[in-house]
């Protein structure tokens, strides 16, 4: 059974980078000197979110593959930014360099041999991955100090510091991925989706493709978590268990997997969701799961696919009209 | 020590018999529609909680709980299957669409049951009362004693149905060749019905019965699900025997950790296993049904 292309792999991604960095850097600017500071914790964290929310889109939206259990990936760079920093003195970089390589090999590990077999194994695979992560870093307590978890993270610097570079990072993450995307690694990418078979007859192997786009996703949730851990200043396991993975395949459908900065979007609206109903937090997993339903039935191409069917919609109702009123017309 | 091995061999296989008929109600639904069914483990939890409200709030003999709780499970299922699977086939969606929407659904249902019901266990008194049963020098819950029966009585009811029963055979036909299927004039939108319908039923079914020994909480499907989905990988996705047999090699190797290394660890160890399982057996253990329809 051949599998089926998705629109992102149809339609391409292609957005200028130019016009991605010219955006980040206006944000920026602008939050600089114009947003409060509430203001900027949210724009804050929607673009942390956006780093996960891009790898999940890059690996659905290329490899055919959901993830379930990104939060693992988040956890270990959180993690590993925190431990490095707190225990062995480490600077921030050198953690988050350590939560990456930590998170692309085990990917790396796990995906080689599952994105050999088509199916659900990946989906499988990625949850069971983040139980694991997560029973570690519960019981592990000479390391990770348990569910109590771990405090005195360095900050990121204040507030607005912390906007600008976290800002930064994912300005600077789109406008690699828009370059990428235009270049050959990007017709690779495509080629992928649009003929795996044919692919592989010009000698690119798709697993190693595949597996190269599942690390890359594991990488930005990894550096995601890496922000995150500096940003709060403290972690504990409760904030990478399967919810979180929740939030980040949400991030992504709301999105919608047609391009790039589909995964911004969700970012945004998912950031924007806890601003609004802070009253009701406990109420967000069920309304993580609505959205998924919800999207995926009406809107099965995400916020960016609305504008598309609402003139598709218009276009079919004038056509009818114009059917309508040709036929009463008797010629 | 011996005997300690026995208990918690004898508890494994209880559990991983529970976890190959959630596996085969997963293989079913795969069968007829090559849906892979994210949200199975919450009818094993739906189910428990259906009964533990009809004993606790409206004082229910437990006989009209069970029943109470079968039907919830097959009620949802006609609800989910209409409501959200079937509304999604006029797009024609991609696969991994199903998946995330089960998905979905299991977020929804196990929240809900937070909402209602909250955090807290929920407990059944074993059917058959407190007083274990002794058999060859173990001495064996009651509760056991009515688990393994039941599972073994639904696994050969459920091979029989397949090949005896003419919707049994239509669906193993679907399953080998949908469209061939179709050209003979078998109803597929009908098999999907039935084959969600059954799978609901029979996993609250064993949600019940399974309730008395671990309790039921709003979180205990996921997991559930992927124990039950690496039992049937491990099986080869369809077929009944390598279902039942991964479901007891994963339960064994679960209640084994559990008891000799460290229950703190239990999930890690367990899911560990199934992850090298995947990793390395891919293709399952058995002959399966998939294979077969690629073949053709």
């Amino acid at each position: 059974m051949a599998e089926r292309k998705t629109p992102a792999t149809r339609r391409g991604v292609h957005v200028d980078p130019l016009a991605i960095a010219f955006a980040g850097v206006t944000v920026i600017a602008i939050g600089w000197f114009f947003f409060p500071p509430y203001w900027l914790t949210v724009a804050t964290i929607m673009a942390m979110y956006s780093l996960p929310a891009l790898g999940l889109l890059l690996l659905l939206g290329y490899a055919g593959q959901p993830s379930f259990g990104h939060a693992a990936f988040f956890g270990l760079g959180a993690y590993a930014s925190a431990l490095a920093t707190t225990k062995l003195g480490w600077p921030s970089l050198a953690g988050a360099g350590l939560g990456v390589a930590v998170s692309a090999i085990s990917a790396f590990i796990v995906g080689l041999p599952l994105l050999r077999v088509r199916g659900h194994y990946l989906a499988i695979a990625t949850l069971a991955f983040a139980i694991i992560v997560q029973g570690l870093l519960e019981n592990l307590t000479w390391l990770t100090n348990g569910v109590a978890g771990i405090g005195r993270i360095p900050s990121l610097g204040d507030t607005d510091v912390a906007f600008v570079i976290t800002l930064g990072i994912a300005t600077v993450t789109y406008v690699i991925a828009a370059i990428i995307d235009h270049g050959r690694v990007g017709t690779i990418l495509r080629a992928l989706g649009d003929d795996e078979i044919a692919m592989a007859s010009c000698g690119i192997s798709p697993v190693i493709v595949k597996t190269g786009v599942f690390v890359v996703s594991a990488v930005l949730a990894s550096v995601s978590g890496s922000i995150y851990a500096h940003y709060l200043t403290y972690i504990s396991p409760e904030s990478f268990d399967v919810n979180a993975s929740v939030l980040f395949v949400t991030m992504m459908i709301i999105g919608g997997t047609g391009r790039i900065w589909a995964g911004l979007i969700g970012a945004i609206v998912i950031g924007a969701i806890p601003a609004m109903l802070s009253d009701y937090s406990s109420y967000s997993a069920l309304f993580y799961g609505i959205a998924i339903i919800a999207v995926l039935l009406f809107f099965p191409n995400g916020m960016l696919g609305i504008g598309q069917q609402i003139r598709a919609g218009i276009r079919s109702f004038r056509r009818r009209g114009a059917a309508a009123s040709a036929g009463s017309k008797p010629e | 020590m011996l005997t300690t091995i026995g208990q918690l061999l004898l508890a494994g296989l209880m559990i991983g018999l529970i976890y190959g008929v959630v596996a085969i109600c997963i293989g079913v639904i795969y069968n007829a529609t090559q849906i892979v069914n994210f949200a199975q483990g919450e009818y094993i939890m739906i189910g428990g909680v259906a009964a533990w409200v009809a004993v606790n709030w409206w004082k229910m003999p437990i006989w009209a709980a069970t029943l109470i709780a079968v039907a919830a499970g097959a009620v949802l299922a006609i609800i989910i299957e209409r409501g959200v699977i079937n509304l999604a086939r006029r797009f024609r969606p991609p696969m991994f669409t199903y998946v995330f929407l089960t998905f979905g659904v299991s977020i929804v249902l196990s929240n809900l049951a937070l909402l209602l019901f909250g955090k807290n266990p929920m407990a059944l008194d074993p059917f058959l009362g407190w007083e274990p049963i002794r058999f060859a020098g173990l001495s064996v819950p009651s509760q056991y004693a009515l688990v393994i029966p039941l599972c073994i009585l639904l696994v050969s009811a459920l091979v029989l149905f397949f090949a005896r029963v003419r919707i049994g055979k239509a669906m193993r036909a679907a399953a080998v060749n949908e469209r061939g299927a179709m050209i003979v004039g078998i109803d597929t939108a009908k098999l999907s019905m039935v084959a969600f319908v059954m799978s609901g039923a029979i996993s609250a079914l064993v949600g019940v019965f399974l309730t008395p020994i671990t309790t039921t909480h709003y979180a205990i499907g996921l997991s559930l699900t992927l124990k039950a989905f690496a039992a049937a990988i491990l099986g080869g996705l369809g077929n009944f025997r390598g279902a039942v047999l991964g479901g007891c090699v994963i339960g064994v190797v679960e209640s084994l950790t559990a008891g000799l290394i460290s229950s703190h660890f239990k999930d890690v160890v367990t899911f560990l296993f199934i992850l090298v399982l995947l990793v390395a057996l891919p293709r399952g253990l058995l002959h399966s049904l998939v294979e077969e329809r690629e073949r053709v």
